[in-house]
């Protein structure tokens, strides 16, 4: 795509140093606007981490007009996080243990993105499940997006096997995620 | 592994889901490949599965990477915080050092005195066409325009082969006292006899001065006139 400007491919093709300078670039400012609204560092950095995966998820299925100010989009998440974090019950909670009441007043959160939420934990879990060399071995492939030579030359398999071993390691994964499902795991 | 089913998904599927997933696709490809999605529902269904596993191991990824990015930060914001604070340092050292130059460097009590009555001397009338003298008037004429530098540059070099005449070597004396500075002054100043010279009264009363500017209480008493303004500030 010719017109989309050089943060938006960057994020696309998960380029770290690119996503790696954003994050240096605007946390500091999104940590202050959190200390001056009743927050702490460690929220802050829980609420920008979220607003960045955010971003970058709405990057990649091409949400973002290709004009846009990566930055600015990933500032304005942030922001609007942290505003749902202050109402959420787990802030009001850690506000004030005594009274319940306000706790009814929260917002439920939709159903459909809870369905979302679920899925994703679920694959999470079997993700975790997954043996180390072949949670690397997808990583490798799909975020750091090196070449089948390099991947091949860092866990010191032939090219043909790293292909296989791929291939093995998405289905197991596959499998996980449904079993997990299944049976509440 | 299950062959059978829906689930199932041959290794060349995945790699075409993949090849679509990672953006190697030119448009043609694209555009027929989303064309089969429409038309074939459990493909569909099978890329829907597919981009969700994939998306989740990016995602993953990504998780672990923030956290490097915020270690990252955190090392460059304290070697920045380090820098700054020496630099911090750095510029209050430099405060002290040039508020003590200042409190050393202000005019003392001797310097103040030396200002309030040392007035240059006015200098010999410079007369034109006297070729015997020219390159000392000159030099006079630089004088009197405050350019000490250059007068005393000039007397200095005709001192070379006259090095006891009197009228360089009190110029010489008066220019450096003018020019701020009473060290260089003193010799030329004390070269010229006080009793016999045209200048002795005054050269001795420039020495004196030069003596309190430097801070030698005792000489410049001992050579300025007993009842003079000097004297009677210094007491």
């Amino acid at each position: 795509m010719q017109n989309e400007n050089h943060l938006t491919t960057a994020f696309k093709r998960n380029d770290q140093k690119v996503m790696q300078q954003v994050y240096q670039n605007m946390f500091p400012r999104f940590r202050n606007h959190v200390l001056n609204n009743s927050g702490d560092e460690a929220q802050a950095k829980d609420v920008f981490q979220e607003a960045f995966i955010a971003c970058w998820r709405n990057i990649k299925e091409d949400k973002l007009t290709f004009n846009s100010n990566v930055e600015a989009y990933l500032f304005s998440i942030a922001k609007n996080k942290w505003i749902d974090f202050l109402r959420s019950s787990r802030f009001k909670k850690t506000v004030n243990t005594e009274s319940f009441s306000h706790l009814s007043i929260v917002a439920e959160e939709s159903d459909k993105s809870e369905e979302k939420e679920s899925q994703l934990e679920v694959i999470q879990k079997a993700l975790n499940q997954l043996k180390d060399n072949c949670r690397a071995l997808l990583q490798l492939f799909y975020f750091e997006r090196k070449s089948m030579d390099e991947i091949s030359k860092e866990m010191n398999l032939t090219p043909a096997t790293a292909r296989n071993q791929k291939y093995r390691c998405m289905e197991k994964l596959r499998a996980l995620s449904i079993e997990i499902k299944k049976n509440g795991l | 592994m299950d062959y059978s089913g829906p689930n199932y998904i041959a290794q060349e599927q995945q790699e075409e889901f993949e090849y679509f997933l990672l953006g190697h696709m030119n448009i043609e490809e694209e555009i027929s490949f989303n064309k089969r999605l429409e038309k074939e529902p459990l493909l569909k269904s099978q890329f829907k599965e597919f981009k969700t596993l994939f998306l989740t191991v990016e995602e993953q990824a990504l998780r672990m990477k923030l956290d490097e990015f915020h270690d990252n930060f955190e090392k460059r914001s304290k070697s920045k915080k380090s820098n700054f604070t020496i630099y911090r340092i750095a510029a209050g050292i430099a405060v002290l050092l040039s508020l003590g130059l200042w409190f050393l460097n202000r005019p003392n009590q001797n310097e103040r005195l030396f200002l309030e009555y040392f007035s240059p001397d006015p200098g010999l009338p410079t007369v034109m066409g006297n070729n015997d003298n020219y390159p000392f008037y000159e030099a006079m004429v630089d004088y009197k325009e405050g350019n000490y530098d250059v007068a005393i540059k000039k007397w200095r070099g005709l001192l070379v082969s006259k090095p006891n005449n009197d009228t360089l070597n009190y110029f010489l004396g008066v220019a450096h006292l003018a020019n701020d500075d009473s060290k260089s002054a003193i010799p030329y100043l004390e070269k010229i006899d006080v009793s016999e010279s045209f200048f002795g009264k005054d050269a001795k009363h420039y020495l004196g001065l030069a003596h309190l500017k430097s801070g030698d209480i005792e000489k410049a008493k001992a050579l300025l006139e007993k009842d003079s303004e000097v004297i009677k500030s210094l007491d």
